[in-house]
């Protein structure tokens, strides 16, 4: 990409040409950043439910003046050629507002494309629209791969949001799994799955980048775009380093079970085994998100110490860490949601089953409406699906 | 549920042989030479506002359909 930018940038300057970037991605402000810090200024479009249909990317296309596909993936060289060429029926023409209205196809209004339009353009109750829409298709017909896949962007959207609700991560593994095994050869479903999944064989680093972007930003005086959601986890091909794994000879922190326990959820558990099914052999990634409860208004209390996790893993699987810390952010009081990472896998032979991890949080709250601070433990079970 | 997943599973099998035999170029699905680029109109990652390909007619344009990883 920034190879080709090289090479655009002068025309696009003279207005001889126009560069648009499309994406599938989750989170486009990943984009954004990557752009903002390449300088690439060119608009980019966001197409995070893949209605284009590619199932790979990158791809680039030549368009000429009246929207034709010129050539795809043509190589550099080829630019210039395209650049000559005659514009379609001599001068290029002028669109006023109103012919470029007429040009609106009529869009297919089904159940489907009504569901994509709520997503993009209905807010957030429109997430919630779609979801619906989608799983109306889906009812008469759980084979449609694209609704499959559709519908986990929707959960995942909403979950990134205010209006979270319970299992909308789990549901979106859910259901990209199941587009993927109805088409395997769909790249972009792929790596959604693998971008939250457990590390590949051979790691991917999907945003090991945004570390030297922000740097080299900052060095210019340059602040770099926010992102909505932390990249963690199987998106980086290095341990991420929001979340150190300590020495694994670590000791049950609370064995006997004396903690008192958080008996009235004053900290929400979720957790999210992704991939949501897998074989004998294969690792799982458990994702546990824990926030604090907002109508309680409970918040972190930071100046004890760390949160800290412990697992008892499953039966003879192996596991990243038993023992995981969470480090506590400077401020001395704060409500953001707190993720913990890690990986188990499944031994060859594992017979399909619903297997159960167990484990427990320690942490630090207060409350402000009893106005107390306590010291907590909160059990949690994930269930994990073997299959054959 | 067993059946379903074999179902799936077979299904899939079969978009994979469709595809291997119509010999498409898998990544770029749907997109021909020579054919106009499809009707899409999708949030502009900047502002969220409507914006498509077909608001740049009439100029050339190199379109790049990519992803930051």
């Amino acid at each position: 990409m920034p190879g080709w930018h090289a090479l655009t940038k002068h025309y696009e300057e003279q207005g001889q040409l126009k560069v648009v970037g499309v994406i599938q991605e989750q989170h486009s402000d990943r984009a954004r950043l990557f752009m903002q810090w390449k300088e690439m200024g060119w608009p980019l479009l966001v197409d995070s439910l893949n209605l284009l249909g590619v199932s790979g990317a990158p791809i680039t296309l030549f368009l000429d003046e009246a929207g034709v596909i010129k050539a795809i993936n043509p190589k550099r060289g080829a630019l210039s050629e395209f650049l000559g060429a005659d514009p379609v029926g001599g001068a290029a023409p002028i669109w006023s507002g109103a012919s470029r209205t007429a040009l609106l196809a009529p869009v297919i209004n089904d159940e489907l494309a009504t569901a994509d339009q709520q997503f993009l353009w209905g807010g957030l109750d429109g997430v919630t629209r779609a979801i619906s829409g989608y799983q109306k298709v889906l009812l008469e017909n759980p084979n449609h791969a694209e609704a499959q896949f559709r519908l986990g962007v929707a959960y995942r959207r909403r979950f990134d949001g205010e209006r979270r609700e319970a299992n909308d991560f789990s549901l979106a593994v859910t259901h990209w799994g199941n587009a993927l095994e109805l088409n395997p050869n769909q790249y972009i479903w792929r790596r959604r799955i693998q971008q939250y999944g457990p590390r590949l064989s051979k790691p991917y680093s999907f945003y090991d980048w945004v570390h030297t972007a922000r740097l080299d930003l900052r060095e210019q005086g340059v602040e770099p775009i926010r992102l909505s959601v932390e990249p963690g986890g199987a998106e980086f091909a290095h341990p991420s380093a929001g979340f150190e794994v300590r020495d694994v000879s670590v000791e049950n922190p609370d064995p006997q079970g004396r903690i008192f326990r958080d008996s009235e959820n004053l900290i929400q558990i979720d957790s999210v085994a992704v991939p949501s099914r897998l074989r004998a052999g294969e690792a799982v990634r458990i994702h546990l998100r824990m926030t604090p409860d907002e109508k309680k208004k409970v918040h972190w209390n930071n100046e004890v110490e760390d949160l800290k996790l412990w697992t008892e893993g499953v039966a003879d699987w192996q596991i990243q860490s038993r023992f995981h810390r969470y480090s506590v952010p400077e401020q001395a009081v704060t409500v953001e949601a707190r993720t913990v990472e890690f990986e188990l896998q499944a031994p060859e032979g594992t017979p399909p089953g619903i297997f159960t991890l167990r484990g427990y949080a320690l942490y630090y709250i207060c409350e402000d409406v009893g106005g107390q601070c306590l010291y907590r433990r909160q059990d949690f079970e994930v269930p994990i699906d073997v299959v054959n | 549920m067993e059946i379903h997943t074999k179902f799936s599973g077979l299904m899939g099998r079969l978009v994979c042989l469709v595809i291997i035999s119509l010999g498409a170029k898998t990544s770029a699905a749907g997109l021909k030479t020579g054919e106009l680029f499809p009707f899409l109109v999708l949030p502009r990652a900047a502002d969220g506002k409507p914006d498509s390909l077909q608001s740049y007619r009439g100029t050339k344009t190199v379109l790049h359909v990519f992803a930051s990883w």
